[in-house]
This record gives structure tokens, C-alpha cells and sequence, in this order.
């Protein structure tokens, strides 16, 4: 009979869970953000980068972070509000014949994404 | 000549007067029984049922008996003076065991109502109650649990975040406690419901009041007696009325 009440009582509250937001140190879901490719581009006369295309699983982001080596290189601020979140960002110190980690997350308000898998990528 | 047109104006208005003076003599008897619509009335021995009637009868002393199934029988002698209306009212009293069977009738039907009708009021008292704790109160926290998780997902803040988290949390634990009170008033009204069942049957158990009616067969009595002198029983029935 106890269990029986108990079991009235049970309602969709219990089924909510409070660590599905990305920028919650709890967050226990799937990455949502991820670095698709980079490549290495001519951004001015012989003046080349790494560019960085990476893709928001979000779309609750101000700007995304980007890391290389684990260190914030880079920081800008949302420029697409397409359905499809695709970013862009240029690392204009990368060397020819060096091997970087690039990592990336997402900001909003106060807080940041955990980290993407890391994409290494050695400059040409 | 006038003299004899005279005495024949005088003899014409006697006569006259005589005949219609002979035309309303007679005895008559109004008779109005209140109490009952249909007593038995019994004057000698001419047998009648109304209850308001006018009617001739004898000048003298009459004995008059009034019956009916609920009433203590009037019995009684009246007078009928002559060339006159005798008006006599009798109100019918009731039997006491027509009174003790309306009294325990009225009770029958009391504690009946009070039994088909109390338990459902408080039944619907009861659930009124549930519903109402659950639309002003479990509700009210049901839907600020989920406010607060809408304010957890939509910042980036972490300390907000703790903060909508701790609220969800609060809110949750009373819409929790205002289930289990809404649960319980409900557990309250399936109890008072089988309470009802019960009553229900107790009151279909409960024998109904009755009252039997005296017949005038009722006052029917047998005689038996033996004759001597023809070496025999003699049987007779009689009616009191």
C-alpha cells in the first residue's frame, strides 16, 4: 500500500534531469561542439593560417574559444545565426612543419562548453 | 259582502301558510366528520361513508358510531330535535399506534436521507478538496519546478544554474508533499465511498415501517355456546360496529 502511494506521487519531476545544460560543470551529454577540418589558407599576400571550420551543436552560444595545444588562443564572437552552426577561425601564428592540437568550446553569459575532441593538424 | 271577502282573504292566507309551513317540517342532521375523508359512519343502523352530509332522519335520540382504519372510533349519542337541523362535528383522533408508526416512519425516512445523501456530500467535500489543493497548491509548484529548469537551461551562468537547480529542488520537494496531501484526501474519500457501500446495504437490510390497517372484518368475532335443550353447539359471528 505504501509502495502503492508512492508510486501516485510519482510525476514527471522525477524525470527531469538538471545536467543537460552544456555549460554546467555537470554536464554529462555529448559534445557540442566539434572542429570538422582545418587546413592551411592564404589570408593576405603570402601571409597564410590554419583555418579552423568547426560546427556548434547549439545553438545557445555567444562566441566559441578556440585552444591550441590547450592554450586559449583565440576567442570571437557569434557570427553565424543560420540554422546550421558553422564557424570559422584563423590561428595566424601556426609555423610550417609544426603539429598543433586544436580544441575548441563555446561560450555563453559567464560560462564555456567543455572542450571538442582534439584535432591535430601539422601546418605545410 | 266585505265581511265575506274578508273572512275568505283571511281563510286563503291561513291555508297557505299552513301548506307551506308543512312543506320544510321535518328533522334533518348535518353531520361533518373531520380527520379522515372517508369515515364509516353508523346512525342505528343505516350504514354510510361520508365525511360531510346533510340528510333527514327521525327527531330523537340516535346512537351514531364513526369508524375508519386510522381512528379511534367515535361512538356516541346525539339528538334531533323536531322540524329542526341537528349540526354535529366530530374530529377524529388517531389511533396511537398510528401515531407510534408515523413517528417511527419519520424516523425511517430521516436516517435513510441521512444515510443516502451525508456520505455522498462529504464524498464530493473530499475530492473538491483534492482538486483543489492539486490546482492551487501542487500545481502552482509543478509548474515553477519547471520554470526553474527552463531558467537552468537557458543560462551559461554556473551560479545561476546552482541556484535554479537548489529551486527545482524546493519546488519539487513541496509539489511532492502536496501530492501525497491531495493523495491522502483522495484515500479518504475511497474510504468514506466504502463507507458508503456499507451504509447502502445496512439501509437496504433495514426493514421499513408498516402499518396494518383494521379492516372491519377485523372486528369479526366467533361465538360458540352449547344449546342444551337441542343438545347442540350454536355458532354465531358478530361484529362490533
Amino acid at each position: 500500500m505504501p509502495a502503492l502511494f508512492l508510486l501516485c506521487c510519482k510525476s514527471k519531476l522525477d524525470e527531469v534531469q538538471l545536467n543537460d545544460n552544456p555549460y554546467d560543470l555537470e554536464y554529462a551529454g555529448p559534445k557540442v561542439v566539434r572542429i570538422d577540418s582545418v587546413r592551411k589558407v592564404e589570408v593576405s599576400f603570402h601571409v597564410y593560417a590554419n583555418k579552423i571550420n568547426l560546427t556548434s551543436l547549439t545553438e545557445m552560444y555567444q562566441g566559441v574559444i578556440l585552444y591550441r595545444n590547450g592554450v586559449v588562443i583565440k576567442t570571437i564572437n557569434r557570427t553565424s545565426h543560420a540554422s546550421v552552426l558553422k564557424e570559422s577561425i584563423y590561428d595566424n601564428t601556426a609555423v610550417s612543419g609544426v603539429t598543433y592540437s586544436y580544441t575548441a568550446s563555446l561560450k555563453y553569459d559567464n560560462g564555456k562548453t567543455g572542450q571538442s575532441d582534439a584535432f591535430n593538424f601539422t601546418t605545410p | 259582502m266585505l265581511f265575506k271577502k274578508s273572512l275568505l282573504l283571511l281563510f286563503s292566507c291561513f291555508f297557505i301558510s299552513n301548506t307551506t309551513e308543512a312543506q320544510t317540517q321535518g328533522s334533518f342532521l348535518h353531520l361533518r366528520v373531520y380527520g379522515d375523508p372517508n369515515p364509516l359512519c353508523k346512525i342505528d343502523e343505516a350504514v354510510f361513508s361520508s365525511s360531510d352530509t346533510t340528510f333527514m332522519i327521525s327527531p330523537g335520540s340516535h346512537h351514531l358510531r364513526i369508524w375508519s382504519p386510522k381512528t379511534i372510533m367515535q361512538d356516541t349519542i346525539i339528538l334531533v330535535s323536531g322540524n329542526d337541523t341537528a349540526k354535529y362535528s366530530f374530529m377524529m383522533k388517531l389511533l396511537p399506534e398510528y401515531i407510534q408508526y408515523k413517528a417511527e416512519y419519520a424516523e425511517f425516512i430521516r436516517v435513510r436521507n441521512k444515510r443516502f445523501f451525508v456520505s455522498p456530500i462529504w464524498m464530493g467535500i473530499t475530492i473538491g478538496t483534492g482538486i483543489f489543493v492539486n490546482k492551487q497548491f501542487a500545481q502552482k509548484q509543478y509548474d515553477k519546478a519547471l520554470d526553474a529548469k527552463d531558467f537552468y537551461s537557458g543560462t551559461g551562468n554556473q551560479s545561476k544554474m546552482d541556484e535554479e537547480k537548489a529551486n527545482f529542488e524546493t519546488y519539487k520537494k513541496k509539489y511532492e508533499n502536496f501530492k501525497k496531501i491531495e493523495y491522502g484526501i483522495y484515500g479518504v474519500s475511497t474510504a468514506l465511498f466504502a463507507n458508503y457501500i456499507r451504509i447502502l446495504i445496512k439501509q437496504r437490510k433495514t426493514p421499513v415501517p408498516q402499518f396494518r390497517e383494521r379492516s372491519m372484518f377485523s372486528g369479526i368475532r366467533f361465538n360458540a355456546y352449547p344449546d342444551i335443550e337441542n343438545k347442540s353447539l350454536r355458532y354465531c359471528l358478530r361484529i362490533t360496529f
